[in-house]
């Protein structure tokens, strides 16, 4: 499995700069700001793309959600052209799409009565519910979720101990 | 609006009883029902600190997407102490179920783990940030286990 932010490489100076921070971070020889500061202090205009993924990747990485989005932001504005960057700026991005509202189905209440009813006598069990109507109880999850798991009215879950 | 009226009338579109307990871990977790995709409903736990939502692999691999394909491979995502690798995906609808009033739905980038032979895993899913919290409302009445959510009617 191979990809920019698993196999992070360096790219020129600011590249290597960068990769050495990153790399003392993950060795916790060096705090998190230190990425943000030394990713601030590079002119990113004289950057090519496969930089700008490097430290994208590099900063999704370290969580540093906003500074991935400052860093694919500027990649997609002076790189269009680079498919990698789109993807790790909708990766990264806060609105990948419209909120979409509908009424509840009635079904999700009745199986959190039926939970709370009936749930301790299934305590560590996985169980699949209709509504309030029990289809299937297993000690792992994986046979109901190949037999209902595609079912979206369905709701499988594990009853705490 | 008064001084007692501090949260507005719209401020959420539906609400849903919450488990306060974990069953794979002894510590207490808000846990409510929500689905990925066209996948079947789970009790999944709100995270805030989670940076993305986090998909059982089993589960996932009922998902209509071939989430290997459209995802961007991601090494050492910490998950209760331990590191996983596995497959960053964007735009995967992810809803939370309403008991009253209306479910909310919002594409979220989701961490699918992939597992090797030896592993197993015992986790639920997690709702976190990236696309997801962090463009609700949401609210807790821990008296009561319920737990609020919304949006803007126009969505910023």
């Amino acid at each position: 499995m191979a990809g920019v932010v698993t196999d992070i490489h360096s790219h020129g100076d600011a590249g290597h700069d960068l990769l050495s921070i990153y790399q003392q971070i993950k060795d916790h020889a060096l705090p998190i700001s230190a990425f943000v500061e030394a990713s601030h202090a590079i002119d990113w205009t004289a950057k090519d793309a496969d930089e700008l993924e490097a430290a994208v990747g590099m900063a999704i990485q370290l969580d540093l959600i906003r500074l991935a989005r400052e860093l694919s932001a500027l990649g997609e504005e002076r790189f269009p052209e680079s498919a990698q960057i789109r993807k790790l700026a909708k990766i990264v991005a806060k609105n990948q799409g419209p909120i979409v509202t509908r009424p509840a189905n009635p079904k999700i209440g009745e199986s959190m009565r039926w939970l709370n009813q009936h749930g301790a006598q299934y305590k560590g069990m996985w169980i699949a519910l209709d509504g309030d109507q029990l289809l299937g109880a297993e000690k792992t999850g994986e046979k109901l979720f190949k037999q209902f798991g595609n079912q979206s009215d369905l709701l499988i879950t594990l009853i705490p101990e | 609006m008064s001084e007692t009226d501090i949260i507005p009338a719209d401020f959420a579109q539906g609400v849903v009883g919450y488990f306060d307990s974990d069953p794979s871990q002894p510590h207490s977790r808000i846990m409510i029902p929500a689905s990925f995709g066209n996948l079947a409903k789970s009790l999944t736990v709100l995270d805030t600190g989670s940076p993305s939502c986090i998909l059982n692999p089993v589960y996932a691999d009922q998902l209509d997407v071939d989430y290997r394909a459209i995802g961007e491979p991601y090494g050492n995502y910490m998950v209760r102490g331990v590191r996983y690798d596995g497959w960053l995906c964007s735009g995967i609808a992810l809803s939370i179920e309403a008991d009253r009033g209306a479910d909310l739905e919002a594409p979220a980038t989701v961490f699918i783990p992939e597992l090797d032979p030896s592993q197993r895993w015992g986790l639920p899913n997690f709702i976190g940030l990236t696309g997801f919290l962090e463009r609700i409302r949401f609210a807790v009445d821990p008296f009561r286990n319920l737990f609020y959510f919304g949006t803007e009617s126009q969505d910023s």
